[in-house]
Order: C-alpha cells, then structure tokens, then sequence
C-alpha cells in the first residue's frame, strides 16, 4: 500500500518538477521574449501629435485653430472582395472622385492614405460601413473659420500641421506643441485601458496678431470692390498705426482660402505687400519734398519753373500731364508735377536724396515678423546717372514694396520717426505669460518732426479741391495724402503701353494721424490714375475705420460746404432748369457712392466705359468734356420726363 | 498560551500568502477597472473637445464681420452711414 502512495505521491512529485522547470524556462529562459510579445499584443503606446496654437486678432478674435480630426488610410489587400460596391459611398462621404477612390483602394502598396485631416463626423460616417483593411489615425486639422480674411498674412499649414506661409511659417516654432505619447493596453474585445498619458494635448503657445479683424474686413471689401469696379488684375491695401508701426489690416485681391490652399494658384498665396515690388511713381514725390524742406534746399513758398509741360534732360524729355509755368514747391506736390519734381531733385542732389531714400528705408527689407519679404530696388549710387536722378524724382527708376511705402509716410506721420513694422503683438502661453513679444521698435529719425508737419501740411492740400487726391477727402477730418500712378515694366524691356498702377497713401488725421493708409490697384481698366481708382478706396476705408475706432474729427472740418453743397442724385433729381455748374455734379468724392446704384454710378470711368456701361442698362447719357468722369447728375427732360445723365469728364492727373 | 499543532503554521502562512495573492488580484482589478474608466473619460473629453471645437467654429462664422454685415444688410437693411449721420461724443 505504501508502497502505491509512494510510486503515486512519486509521479506526482516528478510532474510537479516537470512544471516547475516549464515555469523556470518560460520566466526565465524565455520571459524577455515571451514579455515583449505579450506587450505587444495588449500593449497600446499612442503618439499625441499637439494641438497647433491658435492665432488671434488684437481683439482675441480666432482667426486660426487646430481641430481634431482623422486621417483614414487603407490596406488594399486586406480589404474584402465586395469593396468594389462601396466606392460610390465612400467617395460620395468623403468628397472625394469615384476614379479617385477605386485607384487607392486598387493600389498595390501595402499601405495607402485615403484621405487625410477628415472631421470626426465624416470619419465616423466612413467608420460606419465597417470596411475591413479601413482604418484611421488620430490628427488634427486647420481650421481658419474666416476664410479669405487676411489669408496672405496668416499663411497656411500642410497636412502635417507645419507652417509653411505667412505668420504659421514666421511662429511655428511657437506654433507647434511638444510631442507627447499615451501608454495603454487593449483587453480581448480591444478596449482601450489607460494606463498613463492623456488625450489631445492642449496648444501650448497663442500667438496674438496687431491685426483688427474689423478693419481688415473693411479693408477687403472696399478692395474688392474696387478691383471689381476697375477690372483691374489685383489690388493691395495696408492700414498701419503710425504711433507703433502695428499693422492693423493687410488686404490683397485675389486671396485663397487656406482651409483649402490647394486648390487656388500659387501666385494668389503670395504676399503681396511684401514680395512685390512696384514703382510707386508720384507716392515718391513727397519723400522727395520732405528730404528738400529737411535740409533746407527749398521752402514751401519757392517757386519752381515747370516748363509749361516739357523739360529736356540731355537726350530724353520729361512731361507733365498738363503743363504748367512757375509752381510753387508746395503747388508741384498738389498738382504732382514731374517737372516740378524733377528740378527739386536736381537742387537736392543725388547722394543727399540718395541718402534719404536709404533712410525712409527704400531698398531694404523693413524687418516685419514675416517671411519672404524682398528688398525692393533702389539702385546703388554709382548708377544714378543726371536722367535718373530726374526719374527718381518722381517716382521712376526705383522700386519699393507696398510696405516699405507705408513705412516711409508712417515716418512721415510720426515726426519723422522711422519704426520696424510687426504683425505679432506677442505670444503667449495657457495661462496668459507672455514669451514673446514685439512692441514699437524705433530705427531712426530720419526727418526732423517740424519737417515732418510741415510736409504733412503739404500733403493736406494735394486733397483737397483742385488736388489731385481730392477724392480722399473725409467730411470731418483733415486728411493729408498722395496719388500715384505708374507704368509697369514690359517683359520686353522698357516700360508697358497699357499696364498701370494706381496708388494713393494717406493719412488721417492729419494733424495727429492714427492711421497711414495704402491703396494698390494693379492694371485697373476703366481709368489709370491713382487719384480717379485708389483715393475713393482709402476714402471709403478711413471713413469706416475713424468711425469704427471712435477717433474724433479735426477742429474746424466739422461743415464741410464744398463738400456737403453736394445735390443728391437720387431720388430727387435736379430740375431741367438747373445750372450747369460744377457744383451741380455729384463728384463722388467724399463716400456718396452710397446714393448711387452699381448701375448708374458712372465716376471713374472712361468716356468709352460709361457709354458701354450706359448702354447696358439702357440709361441716356451726355458727357462733357475728354478724359474720366470726375462728376455726374440727372436731368429730366421737359418734354418726356426722361432721366438724362450728364457727365462731366476731365483730363485727369 | 496555547501553541499552534505543526501543520497549523503552514495553514497561517498559506492563508497569508492566500490574502496577499487575492490583495494583489484585488489591486490588479482596481487598477484595469480605473484604466477603463479613464479611457472612458479620455473619450468623453476629446468628444467634448470636439464639440467644443465645432461650436467656435459656428460661433466664429456666426460673428465674422461679413456674416453680421450681410444680416444687417438684408433683414435689417442697414448700412454704412454717410458722414453727416455720424455724431461723435467727445
């Protein structure tokens, strides 16, 4: 019996060693491996890409945000036989083509993105048809909920979330969150036990723009519309605070939408402002008078002779528009006599004018907190020969972004105080400390203030009546500006027949300006000058901008009779009887293009536009004069008591 | 005091070792019971990240300045007012 127990309690025994010696081989022999394997079944270790961080306008508005989203990728050959019939739906849920859709689920690669950055509701609606071989990853996505506003300057990310234009290139060091991982395990139903780590990290930086959200809409519609109205191939517009050089709008036309930058041609993801450069032709003139008056060349009073209209400088010609005789230096500017400008160069000199530029900031980069800005051309001294000193003198011969423009009168506007200009106010973290920031950064003085206000006295007069800026003029305020229009340059050589640039930069008000505002219109058809195209722009957007930021009107502009002696054109039209006066005319120079229609507004036009424009929409029409439309009214006629519309039209400057 | 039989010990020791091993599936549990717990919160927060994230959406369009603009154009027939109607109190 004992001896049964024995041989039992025996195998017993050597089973339990057999056991026993199995463990010791799969803990210790084996444990490393079998440890890992196991890991890796259940184990579940999950990068956490970060939340991009928003951008915000001056007011805290997102202009910028990151999202949570999906990126759907397949296994084409794990996906099930019967795929084929759910093409339509998948492309229908993802917008995406059905030959689009069938090529990657066709592909011949293990592993292929089907689409990527899909909001969580697409994704859970593609998740639904419960596709094998069809999964997704975790992302995020962009999302600028404004769409076009100020896409230029904000730039655009790609679909890994890496800046790569404007402020989410400039900050995407600041931008980008750090990496951060989930450690978890996966039970046999593969659900998801946490073990350590969150889920989407919040953005670590914001980054908090100088950019007024407001104005900037304001900017981009009045732009739009006269990029419409012209039929112009582009237009720019900046709207700078001349006290810290912040900028508050920066609009352009053609924009892009950059929650979708693909599908818009590159050029229209350019920055404008920055990576353009133009000739700024009589915008130039003003810089030219300010380095005169600042080193005492001339006065406001001296008379300059302007050759009625022609000058010859060796072997070449200089025009005027329309000829003038003696203009005084103050009249030169009003009138914006190339002539005139040239003689003040002349008395000036080429390395003192030269220098000035220099310092304005003409043919460097202003140093903005943006990417791609170019230098602009100032040719270096040594090629400044007699001609181009004259050039150069109004505007010619030298190129400047619309930046750099804007920078130079803001000097202008801030008693000669140059300053670097910043898109960035600072950046911040979660809880509001401040790691970046940029503020007022002065460079140089470059005038002394009194011929700082001497000059913007100056600039008042080019907008007011008989000014070539005239339509700039603010009922309210004193506004002090320049027109500009130039020829582009021809591919060929030489400059453009027919390509122009219409420009006008001012500021308001004049007498402790808040605002420097310039307008850009690039080849605009229905009429080229700077004061008939791009002053209504500026007009339009300071009035809603002074309105917006409650700045009060100049002393003594509160009646303004020039302007407000104005006679409606709708709905009370002047009488058959009324004289055919000037001040009969509604000259549209001061925002009234609110009381006309699209279709009956005819201001700015060419005589051949209006007449097109008239016939379209069956309206009789009687000009008067040669040139551009620079006032309209209505008549009826005694007899039928038909709308006769006169236009008056002038030569412009 | 009474001291415990020879298999008495063994039976204490068994039975501490018996506890300790349950304490530490007892811990175990715990520890997987809040592991899903905290998946569920996880998945509770990103959904309401998301929800979140879609109403500032809406609310941005909502308040966009062409948004407002277009409204109090069309139904409240607003505009831009010309200069004269613009009073500024000092």
């Amino acid at each position: 019996m004992s001896g049964r127990i024995g041989l039992v309690a025996g195998m017993l025994g050597v089973g339990l060693l057999l056991i026993v010696a199995r463990l010791v081989h799969l803990t210790v022999v084996q444990g490393d491996t079998l440890a890992q394997r196991a890991a890796r079944q259940h184990r579940h270790r999950e990068t956490v890409t970060p939340q991009r961080g928003a951008i915000v306008d001056r007011n805290g508005r997102r202009l910028a945000f990151s999202v949570g989203a999906e990126s759907l990728y397949v296994h084409p050959a794990k996906l099930p036989t019967d795929v084929e019939d759910m093409i339509p739906a998948l492309a229908q849920h993802l917008s995406l083509p059905a030959q689009q859709v069938d090529a990657i689920l066709h592909s011949s690669k293990p592993f292929v993105w089907l689409k990527r950055g899909v909001f969580p509701q697409e994704a859970s609606q593609i998740k639904a048809l419960r596709v094998s071989g069809l999964d997704s990853k975790s992302t995020q996505r962009r999302v600028y909920p404004y769409r076009t506003l100020a896409a230029p300057l904000l730039g655009f990310v790609n679909v890994d979330a890496k800046g790569l234009e404007g402020v989410e290139k400039a900050y995407n060091h600041y931008l980008l969150g750090p990496v951060s991982h989930t450690l978890g395990e996966r039970d046999g139903r593969q659900r998801a036990i946490l073990i350590r780590g969150g889920g989407q990290q919040p953005e670590t930086f914001r980054v908090r723009l100088t950019l007024d959200t407001t104005l900037q809409y304001v900017a981009e519609r009045e732009l739009n519309r006269a990029v419409q109205h012209s039929r112009a191939a582009a237009g720019s517009v900046i709207i700078l605070d001349p006290q810290t050089f912040a900028i508050l709008a920066l609009a352009q036309v053609p924009a892009f939408d950059p929650n979708m930058p693909g599908y818009f041609p590159p050029d229209t993801r350019r920055n404008r402002v920055i990576s353009d450069y133009y000739e700024p032709g009589s915008t130039l003139k003003a810089l030219l008078v300010a380095a005169a008056l600042d080193t005492g060349q001339v006065s406001e009073t001296d008379p300059i002779f302007c050759e009625h209209g022609a000058y010859r400088v060796g072997r070449h010609t200089i025009h005027d528009v329309h000829p003038y005789g003696e203009l005084s230096v103050d009249r030169v500017l009003t009138k914006s006599s190339n002539i005139g400008a040239a003689k003040i160069g002349q008395l000036l000199g080429k390395e003192r004018y030269y220098d000035y530029l220099r310092a304005f900031g003409l043919g460097q980069k202003t140093g903005v907190d943006l990417p791609g800005e170019i230098n602009g051309n100032l040719p270096s001294l040594r090629a400044w020969s007699r001609i181009k000193l004259v050039t150069v003198s109004f505007g010619q011969g030298v190129a400047v972004t619309p930046l750099q423009l804007a920078c130079a009168y803001a000097a202008l506007a801030n008693d000669g105080m140059l300053m670097r200009p910043y898109v960035v106010s600072d950046v911040v973290t979660r809880t509001g400390e401040v790691v970046h920031a940029n503020g007022p950064t002065p460079l140089r003085q470059v005038i002394q203030p009194e011929t700082a206000r001497r000059i913007r006295t100056l600039l008042e007069h080019v907008v007011e009546p008989g000014g070539t800026g005239r339509r700039a003029h603010i009922q309210g305020f004193r506004v002090a500006g320049k027109t500009g229009t130039s020829q582009k340059s021809d591919p060929r050589g030489g400059y453009s027949e027919t390509g122009r640039i219409a420009s006008f930069i001012g500021m308001v008000p004049a007498e402790q300006p808040r605002l420097v505002i310039l307008a850009v219109i690039d080849e605009p058809q229905t009429a080229t000058y700077g004061g008939t195209v791009a002053a209504p722009v500026f007009q339009a957007i300071a009035r809603q901008a002074l309105t917006y930021l409650g700045v009060a009107g100049s002393a003594g502009e509160g009646v303004d009779i020039q302007w407000a002696a104005r006679p409606p054109v709708s709905p009370a039209p002047p009488s058959a009887e009324s004289a055919f006066s000037s001040e009969a005319y509604d000259a549209g120079g001061d925002g009234s293009s609110a009381d006309r229609s699209e279709v009956d507004d005819f201001i700015g036009l060419s005589l051949r536009a209006a007449m097109r424009k008239a016939s379209a929409n069956g309206l009789r029409v009687v000009a008067h004069g040669s040139g551009y439309v620079t006032g309209q009214r209505v008549r009826n006629k005694a007899q039928t008591g038909e709308a006769v519309y006169e236009l008056r039209l002038e030569a412009d400057w | 005091m009474r001291k415990l039989p020879g298999w008495g010990k063994y039976g204490v020791l068994a039975a501490v070792g018996l506890a300790l091993v349950l304490s530490h599936l007892w811990i175990r549990l715990q520890v997987v019971s809040a592991g899903y717990a905290l998946a569920d919160t996880r998945q509770l927060i990103n959904a309401l990240q998301e929800e979140h994230h879609t109403l500032t959406i809406e609310w941005e369009a909502a308040t966009a300045p062409s948004h407002l603009s277009q409204l109090a154009g069309d139904r409240l027939g607003l505009s831009v007012p010309r200069p004269e109607q613009i009073i500024i109190l000092p």
